[in-house]
């Protein structure tokens, strides 16, 4: 609703009546999202208030009510606190929310510099400039199970691609673990990015595409540098795509990382250890496989206020770049 | 012409947003509906005509009797959820299904393979929405999971008894179709999923010892690995799966048990997965990979991964299924192992005793028939063939498992077997999940701390200490005995 322009003084009703075509056109739409967008949330809120378990699942919304208990356990169980801490039946969600952070920035990090980079080098004339912009979108085809399938061959200690390549190179000595210890959350994040980074790429492509030309000569008859006319002209002008993407890669990061995760770490199982497990992968298998369904809707709801809350600093910081357009 | 059509407009897109909120609202009428039947009427069901399936909304219509014999020609159409068991899993259903329609031509049996790790949750939701299929098969420990949740339909004292009674399989198979505290036998065993330790007979006999004495218990069984390795410079002594695999709990229980621990209480209601003696199996075998006695990176690896490495002479032994054999006699243009080494020099041997004796993990799958079904006596009329002699020996091994039933088992074709003879006589010994209806919930508890154990393992650059051990099982332990309510 903010992005509306402020010109606009006519209530929404007078609106609607003024382009009721429109809103009739829009109006199936418009009531089918509230019907599976809408209801599933409410059940979703409902749910976290009621004693959902394996026993009472069949009663699903008349399980009994108690109120915030999960939410206060969940709440407990992510920031330590109270008796039910470390060793609740809810466990490692503390450690699985430290992760999804770090997942979270690196991802980010790496498909928008990665992304800008790749895209600015596209966006130069050279030889078979097609053939290299279509092989930079190859990764967005591979579904994510796939991108996990086939990364956990990617990273094997022996025989793995990365192994080879970097004794190879003569980078490493010895081969890395990738798949289990402390870097199994970079083989996790590389994945991720390489998976991600087509989208961003096309996305800052088509933005610094439309950058007038003759901003740059004018530029460079001022004697501006490269790196002066990729700070004043590239970046200003790729702002708000640049906004959009951070919030992508911010919803992304939050609820990303369930399908790589599970087809590369555990097979299947949907656990890849401490280093690795991110939220939403540990939401869901402690409330498939422990049928705590009520807690699962409370951590669900209180992820969603996490990222809402990502979401308004994110609003903040992109506000005026968005409103320029 | 622009006026005298809104008005066609207006209609069209409110007859879309009626029709689509009579679907949305049909559809949340219907469920509860059927989620609240009660067995009487998935029973009445049952006998009426075998065309419900294709109506079922006149079913609830029609009260006059009616048999489960096809009347008049009509075919009733069972659905069946399987997962992928073996190498070409959609064949050998589908050679069952092609001989059991043959004797049974008034059914019509419809399978639907589902992905092991979207089973669990398909099936709930069918459990719960009282929609699916008329028949799944349910991994073993699942069956008490369901049992809880109302969901099956109870096997009658008759049809188990023209299946040969509950005596007729093994014993640890025949555990997984039961609920600690309720009456009756959800589901029927299937086949079996028997450990045990592959190794190649050609590098035992090298380094001149007997499998008897080699494999006798932990002491010898790592003096002979050492051996191995010392002669053969390329190979490792074992090959298991670590933390990326299904398999985590499993593989380390018949350490504890081995050990003289347990999972659980013998009353089944607290965990005793971090007694002493459990403390002490688990450690014995975190530690082969200390004593680098292990594929390097056998952490890293899952089920699959661990048996091509092994199938590529890489390691002498592993922990692993029957499976292999399969794998041995298939031509390698059919992906098998044929012409290789390790396929004429495959050999089995039980686990080595601990000091509480020898047990193997006995596990495998079920087929449970779900209280929606409105078909019940075709789909026991199936289950019966599947748990017969000839279907019994034709599908476990073209899945390369074991049969559920002894008398499949012991016919000449698997017990005079020299491999396949030495899952028989660890399947006697073998012990399974509790069939308690929180069995999952304990099975994730020990899959996350275990397979946590295997990082402590990967990052520890030296033997893990008995207490870290301990740690992560009692860890385990007060998580698993807050859910079982203690």
């Amino acid at each position: 609703m903010a992005l509306a322009p402020k010109k606009n003084k006519l209530s929404l009703w007078q609106r609607i009546r003024q382009n009721s075509l429109a809103y009739k056109f829009i109006a199936p739409t418009f009531v089918a999202m509230m019907v599976v967008h809408l209801i599933p949330i409410v059940q979703g809120l409902y749910l976290s208030l009621l004693d959902v378990r394996l026993t009472t699942l069949t009663l699903y919304l008349r399980a009994p009510f108690v109120g915030l208990k999960y939410y206060i356990e969940v709440f407990n169980a992510i920031f330590g606190l109270g008796e039910a801490g470390a060793s609740s039946r809810v466990t490692g969600l503390i450690n699985a929310a430290s992760n999804t952070l770090v997942y979270t920035i690196w991802t980010n990090i790496g498909t928008l510099g990665l992304g800008l980079i790749l895209a600015m080098l596209l966006n130069r004339e050279f030889r078979w400039r097609g053939i290299a912009r279509t092989l930079v979108l190859l990764p967005w085809v591979v579904p994510t199970f796939v991108t996990g399938t086939i990364f956990n061959f990617i990273w094997l200690e022996q025989g793995g691609l990365a192994n080879k390549i970097l004794l190879g190179l003569n980078i490493v000595d010895t081969p890395i673990t990738w798949l289990i210890g402390p870097n199994s959350l970079y083989a996790l994040v590389i994945a991720t990015v390489w998976r991600g980074l087509p989208f961003t790429t096309i996305m800052f492509l088509a933005a610094i595409q439309v950058i007038p030309t003759d901003l740059y000569e004018a530029a460079s008859l001022d004697g501006a540098n490269g790196w002066q006319r990729f700070r004043h002209i590239t970046l200003p002008l790729i702002k708000p795509i640049a906004g959009t993407q951070v919030l992508f890669g911010l919803i992304n990061g939050f609820y990303g990382g369930y399908n790589i995760a599970v087809q590369m770490f555990g097979g299947g199982t949907g656990f890849a250890g401490e280093y690795a497990d991110l939220l939403v992968p540990a939401i869901t298998r402690q409330t498939w496989e422990r049928h705590l369904y009520g807690f699962g809707s409370a951590a669900s709801v209180i992820l969603m206020g996490m990222l809402l809350v990502f979401v308004g600093i994110w609003y903040r910081a992109f506000r005026d770049s968005l409103r320029a357009e | 012409m622009q006026r005298s059509r809104r008005p066609f407009i207006t209609w069209l897109s409110l007859l879309t947003l009626i029709s689509m909120i009579l679907v949305a609202c049909g559809g949340a009428e219907t469920a509860p509906t059927a989620t609240t039947a009660p067995a009487a009427t998935a029973t009445t069901a049952a006998q009426v005509e075998p065309t419900a399936a294709d109506a079922p909304t006149e079913v609830a219509a029609t009260a006059e009797p009616a048999t489960a014999e096809p009347a008049g020609g009509d075919v009733v159409t069972l659905k069946l959820w399987h997962m992928p068991n073996g190498a070409a899993p959609a064949d050998a259903i589908q050679a069952e299904i092609d001989a059991f329609e043959k004797a049974n031509p008034g059914i019509n049996v419809e399978p639907e393979m589902l992905d092991w790790g979207a089973a669990f949750q398909r099936i709930q939701t069918s459990v719960q929405g009282g929609e699916g299929p008329c028949l799944t098969q349910l991994g073993t420990t699942w069956n008490p999971t369901f049992a809880a949740m109302g969901g099956l339909r109870p096997f009658t004292a008759e049809e188990i008894t023209a299946m040969g009674g509950s005596d007729s399989f093994v014993a640890a198979s025949w555990a997984t179709s039961q609920l600690q505290g309720m009456e009756g036998t959800f589901s029927i065993p299937w086949f079996a999923d028997v450990r045990a330790l592959a190794y190649r007979k050609d590098l035992l006999e090298k380094a001149g010892l007997k499998p008897e004495e080699a494999f006798k218990d932990w002491t010898s069984f790592k003096a002979t690995l050492a051996t191995i390795q010392e002669q053969n410079p390329d190979v490792a002594g074992i090959a298991f799966p670590g933390r990326n695999d299904w398999n985590v709990w499993q593989n380390s229980s018949m350490w504890i048990w081995n050990s003289g621990g347990d999972l659980l209480s013998s009353d089944l209601s607290e965990a005793t997965f971090n007694s002493e003696a459990a403390v002490a199996g688990v450690s014995e075998f975190a530690n082969l990979y200390s004593s680098k006695l292990t594929v390097t990176n056998t952490l890293e690896l899952n089920s699959a991964q661990v048996d091509a490495s092994f199938g590529d002479g890489r390691t002498f032994s592993a922990i692993t299924g029957p499976w292999l054999i399969s794998n041995a006699r298939t031509a390698a243009d059919a992906g098998g192992w044929a012409n290789r080494t390790v396929a004429d020099n495959l050999a089995y041997a039980e686990f080595p005793a601990g000091p509480g004796g020898s047990y193997t993990f006995v596990g495998g799958s079920n087929l449970a028939i779900l209280k929606s079904c409105e078909n019940a006596d075709a789909a026991v009329k199936f289950v019966q063939f599947l748990a017969a002699n000839e279907s019994q020996l034709r599908y476990s091994q073209a899945i390369g498992m074991l049969p559920a039933t002894k008398t499949a088992q012991a016919d000449a074709s698997i017990a005079s077997d020299a491999l396949y003879s030495v899952f028989i006589s660890a399947a006697a010994k073998g012990k399974t999940s509790a069939p308690i209806a929180e069995w999952g919930q304990v099975e994730s508890v020990l899959n996350e701390q275990l397979g946590s154990l295997w990082d402590d393992v990967a990052t520890a650059g030296g033997p893990v200490s008995p207490e870290a051990v301990k740690t992560r099982l009692d860890q385990a332990a007060q998580t698993v005995n807050e859910l079982l309510g203690n």
